[in-house]
């Protein structure tokens, strides 16, 4: 009974869905790009380096945009976007009663085993989304949505690796 | 007929006031199916929670049919929406270090801004992590540049790639996706559940 | 419940099935196969060396050369004032720009006759215009332009006449490959042309 009533709190997953791919349309139809994420993080790097290291930013392509002059890398559409997914969560979470700061794991690990895990997840994620072109929401979901190849390869190996590694990482969910 | 911004339709700076706005239902719409709970979203991988994958399709699904429907009445013009190009080697590597980290760090970049957003510690530290991870990226980007770019198949749609018409593809996956809902929900009632 | 998620399901398969049934829409700017076909068939787009030469040396200005090799023949060797797009970026936006250009006798050429035959048939089905394949490619431009050979004395006059010009045109491109590669002619012809409508920017 438990677990029901706290499923009941979230959004029905289809409607929820639904919802989702109606703003993806959206965003297809006004902007003619796809959601992201790992794309505004990517800018908040390009412009730290490109501020510390101007030179070393200059001299390397990856950080290139960061070092040249004229508009900032942070003015970017992604980065905007994900301002807005901010706020966005942020309202959601405070109507339904969910703001709260805490460390979310397993009872089987500690909330320090948790944030190394995570942290761990993130550079993984991290250097995954630049080889992969895109995350989840940016490669696999809009990939997906223009039928491109690149998308759902993605999305199987996203989720064909998450599966794999699954069992040897039981303790860190269940 | 859209998309309207790349038609300079729609001009200039409105581009990032749309992706703003945008971005508050992305966030919100995640929020309100719990995808700001990292256990809720590894339960795909155990069995006990399907809500990624219903969400994930369902979307993915609505944009598609949403999109090829808009094309048939001219209503966008596909040829200006962006398609991710396919670089198969790196694009499967990716994915796979991306797979690790999901469920390794249970979240996904899109995620964890969302679950970071209502206070999740986790979510904070893997964004950081993310950080880390770009940098680390960037810094070694010469001894991957040659990797990246390898195996370009262009801006390649998949049912092309199949050798399929366009129609019979979006209509094999939605009853693929059909399939896994019946399926998933079958599935769910089976595995013991886990409290979170 | 069961009800609702099949009344949702059936919705679904129907949108599914419609999609299946509808009749394929091409992209308007591909060419449909049929006169994409008629196309290859078509002799027309084939330049000999002999027209690019007298073009090269009247200093034409409405033609673009486009050299379709890689990026290691296009620096050991080019035709003068030719501008490199490597065959497997042919379809890249970012070149959009240059073959677009309605006014231009946009001109492909490889070693041979082949890959500028590719790069001709993916911007015919980009229903690209005024676009040409230079005959034989690189290796006749050697042989018939810079090397020429003396016709048999037997030969009639017109062969004399070809010859006197490629003899000429010889001199004008320096003689030699070695030597042209250093010609002053410009490598790049920066043409920028204003586009409207671009195709969005991505990346996640």
């Amino acid at each position: 009974m438990e677990e029901n009533k706290q499923a009941s709190k979230y959004m029905n997953p289809y409607l929820a869905g639904f919802i989702l791919g109606l703003v993806l349309l959206a965003s297809f139809y006004f902007t003619g790009r796809g959601l992201g994420a790992s794309g505004a993080v990517k800018s908040v790097v390009v412009t730290t380096v490109g501020t510390v290291a101007p030179e070393f930013a200059s001299s390397t392509l990856f950080f290139e945009s960061g070092a040249s002059e004229g508009e900032s890398p942070l003015k970017s559409w992604l980065v905007f976007e994900v301002l807005g997914v901010l706020l966005g969560g942020l309202i959601s979470g405070a109507f339904a009663g969910r703001l709260k700061l805490k460390v979310e794991h397993s009872p089987k690990i500690s909330s320090k085993t948790r944030l190394i895990a995570a942290v761990l997840g993130g550079i993984l994620f991290g250097i995954g989304s630049q080889f992969g072109r895109g995350c989840t929401s940016g490669a696999a979901l809009s990939g997906m949505a223009v039928l491109s190849t690149a998308g759902f390869i993605s999305m199987l190996a996203i989720f064909g690796t998450a599966f794999l590694f699954a069992y040897f990482m039981r303790k860190l969910w269940i | 007929m859209g998309p309207l911004v790349t038609q300079d339709i729609i001009g200039g700076n409105w581009n990032f006031v749309l992706a703003f706005i945008l971005g508050l239902f992305f966030g919100g719409v995640l929020e309100q199916a719990g995808f700001s709970s990292s256990r809720k979203l590894a339960g795909v991988f155990y069995g006990y929670d399907f809500v990624v994958l219903r969400v994930f399709f369902t979307a993915a699904i609505t944009a598609m049919v949403g999109l090829l429907f808009f094309h048939y009445f001219e209503w966008i013009d596909l040829s200006l929406v962006y398609v991710n190009p396919t670089f198969w080697p790196s694009a499967l590597t990716g994915g796979a270090i991306m797979g690790l980290g999901f469920i390794v760090g249970g979240f996904c970049p899109g995620t964890s801004v969302c679950a970071a957003s209502i206070g999740k510690i986790d979510a904070m530290v893997f964004l950081v992590g993310i950080f880390i991870g770009i940098s680390l990226f960037g810094f070694t980007y010469d001894w991957w540049v040659d990797f990246v770019f390898a195996g370009d198949l262009g801006r390649i749609k998949v049912y092309d790639s199949l050798g399929m018409r366009q129609g019979s593809f979006a209509f094999m996956l939605i009853a693929v996706a059909l399939i896994a809902f019946y399926a998933t929900r079958w599935i769910e009632k089976r595995v013991k559940k886990v409290e979170y | 419940m069961n009800i609702r998620y099949a009344f949702v399901s059936a919705i679904a398969i129907l949108l599914g099935a419609v999609l299946m049934f509808l009749p394929e829409k091409q992209l308007k700017i591909e060419k449909n196969p049929v006169d994409l076909l008629l196309a290859i068939n078509d002799e027309s787009r084939w330049i000999s060396t002999d027209e690019l030469a007298h073009s090269i040396v009247e200093k034409d200005p409405y033609f673009l050369l486009i050299d379709v090799r890689s990026e290691d023949e296009y620096q050991t060797f080019s035709l003068p004032g030719s501008l490199h797009i490597p065959l497997d970026s042919i379809q890249s936006p970012n070149y959009l720009p240059y073959l677009q250009q309605e006014g231009l006798r946009k001109i492909f050429y490889s070693n041979t006759s082949a890959k500028a035959t590719q790069a001709w048939v993916l911007s015919k089905r980009r229903n690209l215009s005024n676009i040409y394949v230079l005959e034989g490619g690189v290796n006749r431009w050697v042989e018939t332009i810079l090397n020429p050979v003396k016709p048999a004395s037997t030969a009639p006059q017109e062969e004399f006449d070809l010859y006197s010009f490629r003899v000429a045109a010889s001199q004008y491109f320096g003689n030699s490959a070695e030597e042209t590669v250093e010609s002053e002619a410009p490598k790049k012809p920066m043409i920028q042309v204003s586009r409207k409508k671009k195709a969005a920017q991505g990346g996640c």
